[in-house]
């Protein structure tokens, strides 16, 4: 066995356990280690990313194996959280592994009492059908003083903590383009 | 964290038994090398002096990323060495006899002056291996036996020196995969049990520091399709890291998926998981 700079030869430390070892007069191991190693080994890898939910923006680290989510977990290295995470961020593996997950579309019509599954196609020509008669019903072209308002006091917006600036610009646009004039957002911050 | 009491190291012992990969009767030995290395710490208050290791501006240091010591400079008592040495021998004598005859050899150089402590603490503490090759052909043993007793001298005596110098590390960034003290590459990682923040750990001076977790402590690769992990078990707190650019790895312990009051001992988690060195070599990976 040759020696380099990076060998240590202290009983920790080992490079490989049986040429170090042994090399040392130390016969310790024993003739095959009792691990159980599988057939293949299988790797996994991290990747960084953003938590989706609110406009704070921690670092998460996500490992995938096989194609699957293993893991969700705070980034040490992120400046913003060091690691730690909300309740939420925390259980953000959920959306990705919980079968209790809804994956299609439910809609209860109005006075109806079961949830029946549609389409997204479906869903969003409801959701512009709503949006158009909601507006049509309820616009608002003079106010009371008769000065020209052209605006919906029937629709609100609530934004979205995921948004970043760029697209609450462009939705903000949306909204007043659409003559909403209530348009908040949930993220204070 | 390393071995700082019997209590620990006997633990430590019934771990590694628990492991199944030791040859019963080799345990005994291992304690006997942990206990003299414990006993070396303790008596290194009083024969050595540390100061000359930490020379310089510090904090220039780190920034500019040199290591902050320089363990060839630490003064330490010549008999200190001497009874040490000798000690080292009769324990290795201890374990069986093959190698009696070597050690022998290696007595008497101490006793005759042959050894010059100076030259074996400058090599051992600068990465170099030229004094040890002379050395062992001056004296005809094998260069491995005689770094070996040197190491479990001068180890604790270099973990000593950081032990009571560690502080000195914690208002800096270091942002290298090498000691920060020593500049030894790094041998085994922790994520800590708060938020999983990555501790590396020195094998020759026994130091912690943190750094990225994505980011190949050896190359510096973050190139996260590069970068890969395995277990052998997905509740096992242990995992292999490689890095498919340099092709080293690091064995990482994830305190996250132990019981809390564990403590993390690295000497002990190192020999605990040699069967995991031996997958990454089979995997085609290396330690660097």
């Amino acid at each position: 066995m040759e020696l380099s700079r990076r060998t240590f030869l202290k009983i920790s430390g080992a490079t490989t356990a049986g040429a170090i070892l042994g090399s040392l007069g130390f016969n310790l191991l024993k003739p095959k280690a009792a691990y159980a190693q599988p057939l293949k080994i299988k790797y996994a890898k991290e990747t960084t990313t953003i938590c989706p939910y609110c406009g704070v923006g921690c670092g998460q680290i996500v490992s995938v194996k096989d194609g699957k989510v293993i893991n969700v977990e705070g980034d040490p290295d992120h400046p913003i959280n060091q690691g730690s995470l909300c309740s939420k961020g925390s259980a953000l593996y959920q959306i990705a592994n919980n079968d209790r997950r809804l994956s299609k579309v439910q809609y209860r019509a109005a006075y109806a009492t079961e949830w029946k599954e549609v389409s997204w196609d479906w869903t969003l020509s409801k959701i512009a059908e709503k949006i158009k008669t909601t507006r049509d019903k309820n616009w608002v072209k003079k106010d009371k003083n008769g000065n020209v308002v052209n605006r919906t006091e029937a629709i609100a917006t609530f934004g979205g903590a995921a948004l970043d600036n760029e697209e609450c610009y462009l939705y903000s646009k949306m909204a007043r383009a659409l003559g909403l004039v209530y348009i908040e957002h949930c993220a204070r911050i | 964290m390393s071995l700082k009491t019997i209590g620990q190291i006997k633990k430590g012992i019934k771990s590694l038994k628990e492991t199944e990969q030791f040859v019963n009767s080799s345990l005994a030995n291992i304690e006997k090398i942990f206990r003299f290395e414990l006993d070396i710490k303790r008596k290194a208050k009083k024969k050595i002096d540390t100061s000359p290791a930490y020379s310089g501006n510090i904090k220039k240091k780190i920034e500019q990323g040199e290591q902050i010591a320089d363990f060839s400079k630490i003064e330490i008592n010549r008999n200190f060495l001497i009874k040490a040495f000798h000690k080292i021998c009769e324990i290795r004598k201890s374990f069986n006899s093959e190698k009696e005859e070597e050690i022998k050899k290696i007595e008497e150089a101490i006793d005759n002056g042959k050894i010059d402590f100076t030259k074996i603490q400058e090599n051992l503490a600068l990465h170099k291996l030229s004094y040890f090759n002379t050395l062992s052909k001056k004296i005809n043993v094998s260069k491995e036996l005689l770094h070996f007793i040197s190491l479990t001298v001068y180890g604790p005596i270099f973990e000593f020196c950081v032990e009571i110098r560690k502080d000195l590390i914690k208002d800096y960034v270091w942002k290298k995969g090498s000691c920060p003290f020593c500049g030894t590459n790094t041998a085994m990682a922790k994520f800590e049990k708060e938020v999983g923040r990555r501790v590396l750990w020195c094998p020759l001076c026994g130091a912690e520091w943190v750094y990225k977790r994505m980011e190949c402590p050896f190359c510096g690769n973050d190139d996260h399709e590069l970068l890969r992990f395995f277990c052998l078990d997905d509740k096992s707190p242990y995992r292999v890291d490689v890095c498919d650019v340099c092709k080293g790895y690091i064995k990482t312990v994830d305190e996250r998926k132990r019981d809390k009051e564990e403590k993390t001992i690295f000497e002990i988690e190192d020999m605990r998981t040699l069967y995991l060195n031996d997958i990454a070599g089979k995997e085609g990976y290396k330690k660097l």
